[in-house]
């Protein structure tokens, strides 16, 4: 088992190092002067001169070599230096894992809140196949699948606001300062986007789970007189789980990265927003180490899913 | 025995079901959608008092308290945090001289607009509408070219230092020569050189006699601290000696601040904490005002005007009209440097129909100097034989186009992406887009870009053909109106960037010119008028309607105002408001 982690980590290094060179060379390809950028953000133009230019290019580095860059920010990266905005100036590694610190909590909990309606949901529409109540939840993740999470949370936001004066206290509390405010704030964003993939969850297990209670050692474990409630959750779900872990990944890597929208709707100050501004304004140091920061995390993410595959099938572990 | 047969649900139950849940779907996705029907110009007069300056839109009244400011002094009474949705834009960018708007409640001027100040070329020489603020009065001016200002002698900058004429000085040379100052612009055009001449004292130097220099300072001038500003903190963190500390900061969703007890002008402020929130979706905005969640709103369009009136009765509606919705083309290049063909497309739009896409009906017919310069110009109507252009004749247009050997006018158009300012601008662009074509007047290529890249882009000139805004927050009175002309017409010199139609009309500069250096009121006008009637017949920027700004205030904050120089929404004078219980 530590082999294979190991394996599985130092796997994980190569694709990081691609990825790099690609994001790092990718922004510098697209047009726009670094000049024009900083010295007009703000709505305004003031006359800059060339001398202007030249010494704002020195002092960010941009006037050298393209391969003396890359392996500067990669050295400084891996020292935890990430450079600063451009437009900003502030530092970009405290915001990015501030805001990412945001959207990740967003993304758990999207993802805690999918897993505990949809796994329950596919094993009930399973269990009763073909019933009303199978209709029933199949209509309804058919819904939800179909329903946009901006319009839900925009309708999440106004209709109570409109109909009852009630809407979730404004600005961000993190959850280790007040959980009770952060829950508050944060429930509403998480039934928005979680719904879509409680639904896709629901589905999957329901599949799963039929395919996995017609297998013969289902069928002999309830031939021995096991109860139902042994033979679905000691038996069965955990072998249908296997492709439930990997949809879980999946969406934890799409939740993360496609929260933007919802956090505009909401004014979460996360990670989506931050990067939007970042490729608006062309500022190269913030969409390198966000980027460089996602990637890592499908990684390991990716990783953990392949970790827990072993842990799920005993197969798998022996192998 | 079919599939149907065996199972539980019939196809026909099941068939129903689905149906009913579509039906209730939809019907679910209009509801909370708001919209208002009930009114509405009819485009000849617009709205209910609709006029420049102060009205009121589809009945929603201004009460007189709320623009006469109260005796702060007096009445006022602390405690409480003050909650104020602000500004549209991005509040990452802290930087002072970058321009921000929380350092109106973090930094002091010089000189500050009395309260209730509504700006326009009227007011702009009425001492009366100016007080001191860092200084101990108004300036003294030997000469219309110099102006000495005394200091007050006990004001500190939140970390304790003193303030004196040395930071005065270093905060005009930094909004001078930092990179990316976008102060600048406000500045350079005019301003010779600002001295220390002593501890207290400063002494400003103006190139010419200018008479907006005054009116510059009090809206744009944030003093500022040079050990500070010069530190990593001033990157992350406001500090001045504004009535407000910082306390915090999570951008772009809100900026927090807290009572400075050591402000200098008492007995002010009277809140104890003032928090500005950013950004926001429009359905954010309206959640936080129905569930009484924030003080004030920052601008709204006509749509979330009357959500937001529906949704809190008891809000108080400050809706003003203004003339704002144009469009502006490169005057130096082929089409649009022909007069006629400007004159064709004024002629050719239905202003009727450009009403009832972009301002739900609202508004009526005004000319460009209605804005920037306020109240007191003429209505189109009164325009002589130029009202004309104001008057839907697509067989006058039509002929003119002729006259000037052009079938029909091919261009790019750029205008906002919807996210930047509302739906209704991008709306109103495509209306005009569609309705030229279909007369086959105009053949615009649509480019709809992002806040940043209009910044970069057509906003700051750098276009081919035409650019379209509907106006937003800003688009108002503007407290300097001399400044505003300079740039918007001064080509190519004050800022390139303002006079984004790249106009170059020698008599026009040379009338601007003059304006800007008169101080006589009379001459002013005189100026003015020839300049009206010289963009009535030019054309340089086409003008349709007024639209309405809409801010709404909590009727538990008192002494609130939003002044016609508007930008900010409710937060010039912020320190003096309080609440009532």
């Amino acid at each position: 088992m530590t082999r294979y982690v190991i394996v599985r980590i130092l796997l994980g290094l190569p694709t990081l190092v691609l990825l790099s060179v690609i994001v790092f060379l990718s922004i510098r390809l697209i047009p726009g002067d670094v000049c024009t950028l900083i010295f007009t953000s703000g709505g305004n133009r003031p006359e800059f001169t060339a001398e202007d230019c030249a010494r704002l290019k020195n002092s960010l580095g941009l006037d050298r070599p393209v391969v003396s860059q890359y392996f500067d920010w990669t050295a400084n990266m891996l020292q935890g230096d990430m450079g600063r905005s451009l437009i900003s100036r502030r530092e970009v590694l405290p915001d990015l894992t501030g805001r990412m610190k945001v959207t990740m909590e967003l993304a758990l909990l999207a993802g805690m809140f999918s897993t505990t309606i949809g796994v329950p949901i596919g094993v009930i529409s399973a269990l009763n196949q073909n019933s009303k109540i199978d209709y029933g939840l199949r209509l309804l993740t058919v819904g939800w699948l179909s329903m946009p999470s901006f319009w839900v949370g925009t309708l999440l936001l106004t209709l109570p606001a409109l109909w009852f004066g009630y809407s979730p206290p404004i600005g961000y509390q993190p959850l280790w300062v007040d959980p009770w405010t952060n829950i508050q704030q944060m429930y509403m964003p998480v039934i928005a986007i979680g719904l879509a993939v409680s639904a896709s969850m629901a589905r999957l297990t329901r599949s799963s789970m039929l395919e996995v209670m017609r297998e013969d050692y289902v069928r002999t474990a309830r031939a021995k007189g096991l109860g139902q409630r042994t033979v679905i959750f000691r038996h069965a779900l955990r072998t249908a789980l296997l492709p439930i872990v990997t949809l879980f990944g999946l969406q934890m890597t799409a939740l993360l990265s496609g929260s933007l929208v919802i956090e505009l709707i909401f004014a979460i100050p996360g990670v989506g927003q931050f990067m939007l501004s970042a490729i608006q304004t062309k500022d190269f140091p913030i969409i390198q180490a966000g980027v460089m920061f996602f990637g890592t995390i499908v990684i390991l993410i990716n990783m953990i899913v392949d970790i827990s595959y072993s842990w799920l099938d005993p197969r798998l572990r022996a192998s | 025995m079919t599939y149907w047969d065996r199972t539980l649900v019939s196809r026909r139950q099941l068939l129903r079901g689905m149906g009913a849940a579509g039906g209730g779907l939809a019907v679910l996705s209009f509801v909370g959608c708001g919209g208002n029907n009930s009114g509405g110009g009819s485009g000849e007069g617009g709205g209910v008092g609709a006029s420049r300056g102060v009205g009121s839109a589809q009945g929603y009244a201004i009460p007189g308290t709320g623009l006469k400011p109260l005796d702060a002094k007096t009445l006022g009474k602390r405690g409480g945090t003050f909650i104020a949705q602000g500004l549209r834009a991005d509040t990452t960018r802290l930087i002072t001289s970058t321009g921000n708007y929380a350092g109106r409640l973090t930094h002091s001027s010089l000189i500050q607009y009395t309260m209730g100040y509504q700006g326009g070329a009227e007011n702009v020489l009425d001492g009366s509408k100016k007080e001191p603020d860092l200084a101990v009065s108004l300036p003294e001016t030997p000469d219309q070219t110099t102006y000495i200002f005394k200091l007050r002698q006990d004001v500190k900058f939140h970390n304790g230092d003193a303030l004196t004429a040395e930071d005065i000085t270093y905060t005009f040379d930094r909004m001078m020569n930092v990179q990316g100052s976008r102060e600048r612009g406000n500045y350079a055009a005019w301003l010779d050189k600002v001295e220390a001449t002593d501890k207290y004292t400063v002494k400003m130097t103006t190139k010419f006699p200018f008479v907006d220099s005054l009116n510059t300072i009090a809206w744009f001038f944030q003093a500022v601290n040079k050990k500070w500003e010069e530190s990593p903190a001033a990157d992350t963190q406001l500090m001045g000696t504004g009535p407000f500390k910082f306390k915090s900061h999570e951008p772009p969703v809100i900026i927090r601040l807290e009572r400075n007890p050591d402000y200098f002008d008492k007995p002010f402020p009277f809140f104890d904490e003032m928090h500005v929130l950013g950004a926001a979706d429009d359905s954010k905005k309206l959640a936080d005002w129905a569930s009484k969640q924030v003080h004030s709103t920052y601008w709204v369009g006509e749509e979330l005007r009357d959500q937001m009136a529906r949704a809190r009765p008891d809000g108080i509606c400050f809706c003003i009209f203004y003339p704002t919705p144009s469009m502006f083309m490169r005057v130096d290049k082929p089409p649009f440097n022909d007069k006629r063909v400007r004159q064709a497309l004024m002629l050719s739009v239905d202003r009727n129909k450009f009403r009832a896409v972009a301002t739900k009906g609202e508004g009526e017919d005004d000319q460009y100097f209605g804005w920037p310069m306020g109240v007191g110009f003429r209505k189109p109507a009164e325009l002589g034989a130029n009202s004309k252009y104001w008057k839907y004749d697509p067989t006058a247009a039509k002929q003119l186009l002729s006259a000037a050997g052009i079938p029909k006018v091919e261009a790019e158009m750029y205008h906002y992406d919807a996210t930047v300012v509302g739906q209704a601008h991008t709306d109103a662009a495509v209306f005009l887009q569609q309705h030229w074509r279909e007369q086959g007047f105009a053949d615009f290529t649509d480019r709809v870009t992002t806040n940043a890249q209009a910044s970069t882009g057509w906003l700051a000139g750098n276009y081919e053909g035409a650019g379209f805004w509907l106006g937003d927050a800003g688009g108002f009175i503007y407290p300097y109106p001399w400044s505003t002309l300079q740039r918007n017409f001064d080509w190519p010199i004050a800022n390139p960037s303002a006079n984004r139609s790249h106009i170059d009309d020698p008599g026009m500069r040379d009338t601007i010119a003059k304006v800007i250096r008169t101080f006589d009121a009379n001459e002013q006008k005189s100026l003015l008028t020839k300049l009206e009637d010289t963009m009535a017949d030019e054309h340089y920027v086409l003008s349709f309607s007024t639209r309405s700004d809409n801010f709404f205030i909590d009727p538990r904050l008192k002494n609130a105002q939003i002044p016609l120089i508007n930008l900010s929404g409710s937060l010039p004078w912020a320190k003096k408001y309080w609440f009532d219980s």
